[in-house]
Formats: structure tokens, C-alpha cells, sequence
């Protein structure tokens, strides 16, 4: 499993890579969404990260399991447009004992191609957490999904979920730049369920000094009511 | 109270356009589970680019239907289960319309919606296949070829952004409707 690792971690840098940190774990969610009259929605999500190893590349790290953290959002959308949508939401992050908040909005723009659909969402945040500066962020994701039988994504078939996104984050005049990718693979489980399993890979603290790689096996799962 | 009356005649009118609904399932097959009669009709048609052939279902009915592009623009043929061809569809701008039909089209859409956009537009080629072949290939004087406006459009409907299917025949005027049924993309969105 290292060695893919490493292997994913090779494409995406440049830098050395045996002295880059990794950890690597589960983020399994549960994604409830449920739309409301006059075109608003609300859309809560549960989320759960896991560590199972972590350490240097070129050093034999032994099962290190750890309960990291647990994220709840609920986030308020509204469409603006048949394929625009801004949404205001709330964080509360569980983590050591300790509730950290954070507040998010979010601009959504969803358009739909003959074989894939393709989404672009602008976000900022603002974490509050005790003792520590607030920290702001700007992010930019592209995502896609393309389904893996016919030209759009049925129930009972399989599609293939690309997403790319930046994460600019300024904390106490510090700078830093977050990169994710995540293939996921999911499968329409009916009108209003749908699952993915994937990789979650981020890539942090390279713009100074050894970058740190996380790699996070996803699993999602969408319920709409 | 003329306002009323000609707001509640429209509803009337409109409602029963709103209560149809479109649903399509695509799914992608062989050629070799194509009827020959189908597959010898693309074939003559002589596209240097690859055709990928459907299945679609549809809420009532089903049919066969092969993709391609051919001179930068997107083909869809349609046949019956048997093979018998529906219709030759080809996406065009809204501009490449004539502009006769574009402002009929543009009176009757906005009388219902106030505001639209669209999304799609293809021009639809029905009637005798040898005929719709000649037409298309050899650009000859049409024949017993029915031409048709395939339109979809958005609008805000009842406090919603919905998505619609037009047909309106070779003058703009209105033929039929359908809601087409959105599918679920909070899995991109969130």
C-alpha cells in the first residue's frame, strides 16, 4: 500500500520525497440532503477521519490506528440560477476533546455536457478555533462526474468522480497552499442514493520546505430526502 | 381584473404542458445488438468519426439511437426497436436558426415564461429515410422530409428553476412539451 503511495505522491511533486511526511487513513461521510420550497435546499453532512499509519516515506511505519476527528455541516443553499447556487453553512469540528466552528460560503456552478456533468464551486471559510488566530481560506474546486455507461448517470450504474481543488489558507499572516485530487469511483443506488469510494489525496506545505502528503481512503454516501 | 382572468386562462392553458414529463435512461450497447436495417442506414450516412450506439428508455417507450459528430457538429439518429428510423437530429446554434422561426419561437416562450434561457437546440429530420439520406449527404432539394425544432430550455416556474423539451414544427409554431426530470448532482455540488 506504501509503495502506491509514494508512487501518487512522485506525480504530484518534484521535491525529496523520502523525507516527506504522509499519514493515511479512512474519511468515511453521510451527506443528507433535502430540498425546499422556492429553490432552497439544505444539505448536512457527518464526517469522520481516521488515521490508520503515518510517518516519513523511507521509514517503516508499523498500523498506527487513531481517531482523528469528526466534522457536522449544515449548509443553506439557495439557486440563484437553473444552474447556479449560493449557499451559507456552519462547521462544528470535534477534535481532542476540543469544538472548533467554522463559517463557509459558497458559490456553485453546475453545467451539464453531452457525457458529463461538470461542476465549479468558489468557497471561503473563516475557523475559529480556542487559543489559535482565526484562520481564512479561499478555495477554488473543479469537479466532475462522468458516468461509465451511457451519457448521464442512471440508477443502477456506475460513474467515475474527479475532483481538484485549491485551498488558499492565511493563519497569523502564514500562507500556505493545500492541493487536493480525488478519484472516486460511485455507483447510483437509487433516485436519491447514491455511493463513492475513492482516494482523497492532499498535498500541503510545499511552497516552503518538505511537503506533507495525506492520503485519505473515501467513502460517501449521498441520501436526499 | 382583464389581467386576472387572462393570467388564470393562461394557466389553464399552460398546466397540462407542465404535466407531462420527460425521463430518458441511456444506456450503451453493441453494434452488434443493433438491427441490421439500422446499422446499414448509419453506415451509408459514411462518418469518418466513430459511432457509439444506445439504448434509450424512455417512461413509455424505448429506442435505438447512434451518436457521432460529423463536420463539427453532433448527429443523434433515432430508430424504432425494429430499426425503423424516427428521425435524424442535428444540434445548431440558436442563431442558426431562421430568423422567422427564432422570433415565433421567442413570442411564444417568453408569453409563457416571461424569461428563458436555452440550453439545447437541434434540428429534427423525419419522413422518408432514403430521402433524409440524400438530403443530408448530397445536399439535394428535400423531399417528403419533416423538419422540425427540438428546443431545451430553463426557466423559473411556480418559485423553481425547471428544465423543458419543445418541439415546434419548420415555422416556430408549438407542437409539444415535457418537464424533463433533473437528476440529482449534490454529490458535485457539496
Amino acid at each position: 500500500m506504501k509503495g502506491i503511495l509514494l508512487f501518487f505522491a512522485l506525480l504530484a511533486t518534484v521535491t525529496a520525497v523520502g523525507q516527506t511526511e504522509y499519514q493515511f487513513g479512512l474519511l468515511p461521510s453521510f451527506n443528507l440532503n433535502k430540498k425546499l420550497s422556492n429553490d432552497f435546499a439544505l444539505n448536512f453532512e457527518l464526517e469522520s477521519r481516521q488515521q490508520l499509519s503515518q510517518g516519513l516515506f523511507s521509514d517503516s511505519n508499523a498500523f498506527d490506528f487513531e481517531y482523528i476527528l469528526t466534522d457536522l455541516t449544515l449548509i443553506a443553499g439557495k439557486k440563484i440560477a437553473a444552474n447556479q447556487t449560493v449557499t451559507l453553512g456552519y462547521l462544528f469540528r470535534i477534535r481532542d476533546g476540543q469544538g472548533i466552528h467554522r463559517s463557509i460560503q459558497q458559490f456553485i456552478v453546475t453545467k451539464k455536457f453531452t457525457g458529463l456533468k461538470l461542476s465549479q464551486r468558489f468557497a471561503t471559510d473563516q475557523t475559529f478555533e480556542k487559543n489559535k488566530s482565526t484562520a481564512f481560506r479561499l478555495r477554488y474546486r473543479i469537479a466532475t462526474e462522468i458516468p461509465l455507461n451511457g451519457q448521464s448517470v442512471d440508477v443502477g450504474e456506475f460513474f467515475l468522480k474527479l475532483n481538484n481543488e485549491y485551498l488558499n489558507q492565511l493563519e497569523a499572516s502564514t500562507y500556505d497552499l493545500e492541493v487536493r485530487l480525488t478519484p472516486f469511483l460511485g455507483y447510483t443506488i437509487s433516485g436519491n442514493q447514491k455511493f463513492e469510494l475513492g482516494l482523497d489525496y492532499r498535498i500541503s506545505s510545499f511552497l516552503e520546505g518538505p511537503a506533507s502528503h495525506k492520503f485519505w481512503i473515501g467513502m460517501n454516501w449521498y441520501q436526499s430526502l | 381584473m382583464p389581467k386576472l382572468v387572462c393570467t388564470f386562462l393562461l394557466l389553464i392553458v399552460v398546466s397540462p404542458v407542465f404535466a407531462q414529463t420527460k425521463y430518458e435512461k441511456e444506456v450503451r450497447i453493441q453494434e452488434a445488438d443493433v438491427p441490421a436495417v439500422a446499422l446499414d442506414y448509419v453506415n451509408a450516412f459514411a462518418f469518418s468519426k466513430k459511432i457509439k450506439w444506445f439504448k434509450e428508455y424512455g417512461l413509455e417507450s424505448t429506442s435505438i439511437e447512434a451518436k457521432t459528430r460529423s463536420d463539427g457538429k453532433r448527429f443523434s439518429i433515432e430508430f424504432n426497436d425494429n430499426g425503423k428510423l424516427e428521425d435524424v437530429e442535428i444540434d445548431l446554434r440558436w442563431k442558426q436558426l431562421p430568423e422567422e422561426v427564432r422570433s415565433t419561437i421567442d413570442r411564444y416562450l417568453n408569453e409563457i415564461y416571461g424569461k428563458y434561457r436555452l440550453d439545447k437546440a437541434q434540428i429534427q429530420y423525419s419522413g422518408d429515410p432514403d430521402h433524409i439520406l440524400r438530403f443530408l449527404r448530397k445536399k439535394e432539394e428535400h423531399q417528403n422530409i419533416t423538419i422540425r425544432y427540438e428546443l431545451v430550455i430553463h426557466a423559473r416556474v411556480r418559485k423553481q428553476y425547471r428544465q423543458f423539451e419543445y418541439l415546434f414544427d419548420d415555422a416556430g409554431s408549438y407542437i409539444r412539451s415535457a418537464e424533463i426530470i433533473l437528476r440529482n448532482s449534490d454529490n458535485i455540488e457539496y
